[in-house]
């Protein structure tokens, strides 16, 4: 990786890389902009583009629209087109302008209130909470009628004056977070001053927030601007959009059938308000994204396939074949599993793991037919039971999964639905198969918990009054409702404390000899794996490198990378000694790789061989396979050249 | 270097020199939501952290270890307590000029090399605030000094990183530059919280022998927090253990964890993953959930889960005992009176 110069960077590309870059990213942004954009052109251009006064009654009143005057004349004998452009310098003025003064109000108390918290933080809070509770119109009456005659300012500054509050509190939030981010505490403890973290640590982290906050005032300003024109509060002999309003109204505009002359003022707010509310959307959508990873999981990748079932008896219960998946992206595919064949016998616990990015996730997400766009699969097989689950129909693969087999991620536990009991969210999982009878229900809901070390009390609780560990016992217990042949974990424990996970990881064992299940379990702990596992698989590079009994791995490893990885831990017991890590870092998946993955971090490579052919994965002892050419002098055939062409496609 | 963690009866502070810190019975309270429920994060806690030593602090989620260092940091102010560095003490209330100049003597290293590098910033603006702030260097020597410390924590060379983006950098790289920046106003004291547990095991192992390393050249004293127990031990020179905001075991690191004395470290020790044992599902006895810190029992906090908890545990807060040379435990059953009662739970007494 090379660091970019910003000072080479093109205009173009600095428009989209800047501060205003979300604007572009966001079509709804850019939509919003150009509108802007466009209006505010024709309001500087306005004594360019038409001749006329807008406030001169120089022509017949209530002429329709048509070639003279483009959108007709008022009961006054103005041109309502002249008015428009000239009407737009006010009405974005006043919307720019209090968009500004809010956003900088609400900015500032926001940032304090998150900033300094405590009392300060109470003041500013219960400041804003009353601003947010008072309704805003009648408030925004009462305050003008009081400035009455102040002119645009003063509409200016009621408007600002009411409408800075909810700014400041959703910027609060968002500050509050960023408060407790590490790197605030960094800076707080490197003695740093409170201006500075203020100004130059959190407000440019908060840059997008801000914009969506001023275009949504902006959005509120013009409306609030219209409303107080045409209630005739404001100040009705300037031309603003809203006072024509006004006019319109108060000369029975819709009575006389002069529709234009609400229409034109009407519907310039409403594309000027729909304008600012697209800006504020989109970069709001951009700058602050709520991951859905529950919702996003569904979507899969299926692939035409010839044969469908073949006979599953003497096979292993899970058998994954010369697979290859990766991800595309605009600068190419990203290899992340290359050729992988792995078998899983009935009842066994694969440990999977390896550095991380070695594409561990991207294996059990492809061979499971869960692996998001742009994640894709090129090549290969996965079969559960002799079912070819990449070539199955959604409809197929939503009867298979759950039922056939299930998952559990690291983040798991915040599939669950917060506002839901947690008994109807397991229910869920056992009547989306056809399980109905109540009483069957619950008898398998007190089970399953039971099972997993939960007391079925807990079916009566909300997951916010459990602890992250029961919460994500009740994801396992979910992913164990339906007995399925197969659970996939990836990283399942890693977010929890070493107790915690002991338990749930016995929970696991004792319910897998039971039940007979066989289990797919990632993580880079290894220490765990080598415990926990019958066999384990290491991957590397996309590549499964070494694969053995577990014991086998942990005091006999055959590959040069599996046994830098096996004292690359400190010991619990035994002699405290000096360990190393192993210097470098994985190629880039991005990239076709040369010879053997390794080849750069391998002490003991043979020059000439490892750098220009690729060890092909041999059994070189009974259930022990090891792609090294230190082991076997193989050359890996050159399968999957045609699957890779398919994924530059 | 043979020794990873440089051995401790040899290394071990002279009687006569101070400590780097001292800790005299740092407590904190935090008041949680509206109803003012107290939270006792840190209750009460002495220890001292001698001149180029490492202690590790060790124990549950929640048991107020990043509390502790936070204090230190003076990020949260202690509720009671004294705190000296390098003999002196510390006013608990610090502000203005004297918190800065504090600051200076004790860095943090923060668990996510994700989080704690502002994205936005280049690593040589973030290398040159702690110089500039604390009078390191000034102008011209900024960027030269950027440099060094960048080659100091093995990323060289250092002008090629300093222009770079933390969004350019692995986890382990950017793990180097969080300590780069910890190291560059030149503390005594570094508080690392989990510096290694957001990390890949083997950039995990290049990151504790940077630590090693740095505190071998330079002579810091380090605090070093994880929930890693074999990490503690290669790490530290001693152990402590934390429960519900009490340490329950302090001493030498081989004896702490090679021969457990308080029944949460031992629960703590048979919960590590041990690659040399075939997973055994009896192994683990305590059951239940940690107590609610703002209700903890009367007595010994791991009572309610304890598999060896007699009457007298329930009477009050246990006292340290010595269990060993420069080893305690809270526990009454190193009170050999006390010890002969009977178990209150005798269906949770180890099976083997
Ligand atoms: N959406 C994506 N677009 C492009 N590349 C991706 C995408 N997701 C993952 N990758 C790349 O694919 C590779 C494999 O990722 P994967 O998540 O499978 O690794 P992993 O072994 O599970 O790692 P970890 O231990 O960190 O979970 C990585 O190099 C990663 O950069
Ligand atoms: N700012 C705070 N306000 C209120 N309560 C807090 C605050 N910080 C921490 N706590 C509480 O204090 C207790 C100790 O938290 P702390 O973060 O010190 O634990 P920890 O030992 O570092 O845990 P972990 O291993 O999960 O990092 C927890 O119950 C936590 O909820
Ligand atoms: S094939 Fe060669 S480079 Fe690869 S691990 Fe074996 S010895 Fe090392
Ligand atoms: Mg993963
Ligand atoms: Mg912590």
């Amino acid at each position: 990786m090379t660091a970019i110069p910003i000072a080479r960077l093109t205009p173009l590309a600095w428009l989209r890389a800047g501060p205003l870059g979300v604007i572009w990213r966001s079509p709804r942004a850019t939509t919003g902009a150009v509108i802007i954009l466009l209006i505010a052109v024709l309001a500087l251009l306005a004594p360019l583009i038409s001749s006329y006064d807008p406030s001169s009654g120089a022509f017949t009143p209530w002429i329709k629209p048509g070639v003279g005057h483009l959108l007709g004349t008022t009961a006054l004998g103005q041109d309502i087109f002249t008015q428009m452009l000239y009407g737009a310098r006010l009405t974005l003025l006043i919307g720019i302008a209090s968009g500004l003064i809010s956003t900088a109000i609400g900015t500032a108390l926001g940032l304090t209130a998150a900033y300094y918290g405590g009392r300060t933080g109470e003041v500013i809070n219960t400041v804003t909470n009353i601003f947010l509770v008072l309704p805003g119109l009648p408030l925004l009456i009462i305050v003008s009628a009081f400035l009455r005659g102040g002119g645009v300012w003063a509409i200016i500054l009621v408007i600002s004056l009411t409408g800075w509050a909810w700014g400041a509190r959703v910027l609060r939030s968002q500050a509050l977070t960023l408060r407790n981010r590490d790197f605030i505490h960094a800076a707080v403890s490197t003695g740093e001053s409170p201006a500075r973290i203020i100004f130059k640590e959190m407000l440019p982290n908060l840059a997008g927030i801000i914009a969506a906050n001023f275009f949504g005032t902006a959005l509120y300003a013009v409306l609030s601007e219209a409303a107080l024109s045409f209630i005739g509060i404001g100040d009705v002999s300037k031309v603003t959009w809203g006072t024509m309003l006004y006019w319109a109204q108060a000369k029975n505009a819709l009575l006389q059938g002069a529709w234009w002359w609400v229409g034109a003022p009407g519907l310039g707010i409403a594309v000027l308000g729909m304008a600012f509310a697209f800006l504020n959307f989109g970069v709001d959508e951009i700058s602050n994204p709520r991951s859905n990873h529950a919702g996003k999981a569904t979507r899969v990748l299926r692939r035409k396939s010839v044969p469908k079932v073949v006979d599953a008896a003497g096979l292993p219960l899970m058998s994954i074949q010369h697979l290859d998946a990766g991800y595309v992206t605009p600068s190419g595919p990203v290899r992340a599993v290359r050729d992988v064949s792995l078998d899983v016998a009935p009842g066994e616990f694969l440990g999977l793991a390896g550095e991380s990015g070695c594409g561990k996730s991207t294996l059990a997400f492809a061979a499971t037919r869960l692996l998001d766009a742009p994640g894709a699969v090129f090549g290969g097989e996965a079969r559960l039971a002799g079912q070819d689950l990449l070539s199955l129909t959604p409809e197929e693969l939503r009867r298979t999964r759950w039922k056939d087999y299930s998952l559990v991620f690291q983040a798991s536990m915040n599939i669950l639905n917060p506002v839901i009991k947690v008994r109807e969210q397991v229910y869920d999982a056992m009547q989306a198969h056809g399980v109905h009878d109540k009483t069957k229900l619950e008898a398998r809901a007190r089970e399953l918990f039971e099972l997993v070390g939960i007391r079925p009390d807990y079916l009566d609780a909300f997951p916010h009054q459990l602890s992250g560990g029961m919460k994500q016992r009740v994801v396992i217990a979910i992913a164990l409702a339906l007995e399925p042949k197969l659970v996939v974990m990836d990283e399942p424990t890693t977010a929890l404390d070493v107790v915690v996970q002991r338990q749930i990881l016995q929970e696991i064992d004792q319910v897998r000899r039971r039940l007979g299940i066989s289990i797919i379990f990632i993580t880079h702990d290894l220490s765990l794996l080598v415990e926990m596992s019958d066999r384990i698989a290491i991957m590397y590079a996309g590549e499964v490198v070494e694969e053995a009994p577990a014991q086998q791995i942990y005091t006999a490893p055959k590959h040069p990378y599996t046994q830098r990885l096996m004292t690359a831990f400190p010991p619990l017991s035994g002699a405290r000694e000096r360990r190393e890590g192993i210097p470098g870092r994985p190629p880039s998946l991005a990239q076709e790789i040369v010879g053997c993955p390794f080849y750069e971090r391998c002490a003991v490579h043979l020059p000439g061989t490892c750098d220009v052919k690729k060890p092909a994965n041999v059994e070189v002892e009974p259930g022990h396979r090891v792609a090294c050419f230190l082991q076997s002098p193989a050359v890996k055939p050159a399968v999957y050249q045609e699957e890779h062409d398919l994924a530059s496609d | 270097m043979t020794s990873p963690a440089t051995d401790a009866t040899a290394r071990s502070p002279q009687a006569t020199s101070l400590p780097a810190l001292e800790l005299g019975g740092l407590t904190k309270v935090f008041v949680v939501g509206r109803g003012g429920k107290k939270v006792t994060a840190v209750n009460n806690v002495s220890l001292h952290i001698g001149r180029g030593e490492v202690l590790a602090l060790v124990g549950e989620s929640g048991s107020g270890k990043s509390t502790i260092a936070r204090l230190i940091a003076h990020l949260h102010e202690p509720s009671s307590g004294s705190m000296k560095l390098s003999g002196q003490v510390v006013p608990n209330n610090l502000r203005g000029a004297a918190l800065t100049k504090f600051r200076k003597h004790v860095q943090m290293i923060f668990q996510d090399p994700y989080g704690s590098l502002n994205g936005l910033n280049t690593i040589g603006y973030i290398l040159s605030r702690p110089l500039v702030i604390h009078g390191i260097a000034r102008g011209k020597d900024i960027p030269a000094q950027v440099n060094t410390l960048l080659e100091r924590v093995g990323l060289a060379p250092g002008a090629t990183w300093a222009a770079k983006k933390p969004h350019e950098l692995s986890g382990g790289q950017r793990q180097r530059v969080v300590i780069a920046r910890a190291l560059a106003a030149r503390p005594e004291l570094i508080l690392a919280d989990e510096p290694t547990s957001a990390l890949d095991v083997s950039i995990r192992l290049d990151i504790m022998n940077l630590l090693l390393d740095l505190k071998d050249q330079e002579g810091l004293s380090m605090l070093f927090i994880t929930h890693d127990l074999a990490g503690a031990r290669y790490m530290a020179d001693r152990v402590s253990v934390m429960y519900t905001g009490y340490i329950v075991e302090i001493g030498p690191s081989d004896q702490v964890i090679d021969a457990p004395q308080h029944p949460y470290t031992q629960l703590l020790r048979s919960a590590a993953p041990k690659p040399d044992e075939a997973m055994r599902p009896e192994r683990v006895e305590a059951r239940g959930e940690v107590p609610d810190l703002s209700n903890l029992p009367p007595g010994c906090p791991f009572e309610p889960r304890c598999p060896q908890a007699r009457a007298a545990c329930r009477e009050g807060l246990p006292r340290m005992y010595d269990v060993g040379p420069g080893h305690q435990a809270r526990c009454i059953l190193h009170d050999p009176a006390l010890a002969q009662q009977p178990l209150l739970h005798p269906e949770r007494a180890p099976t083997v």
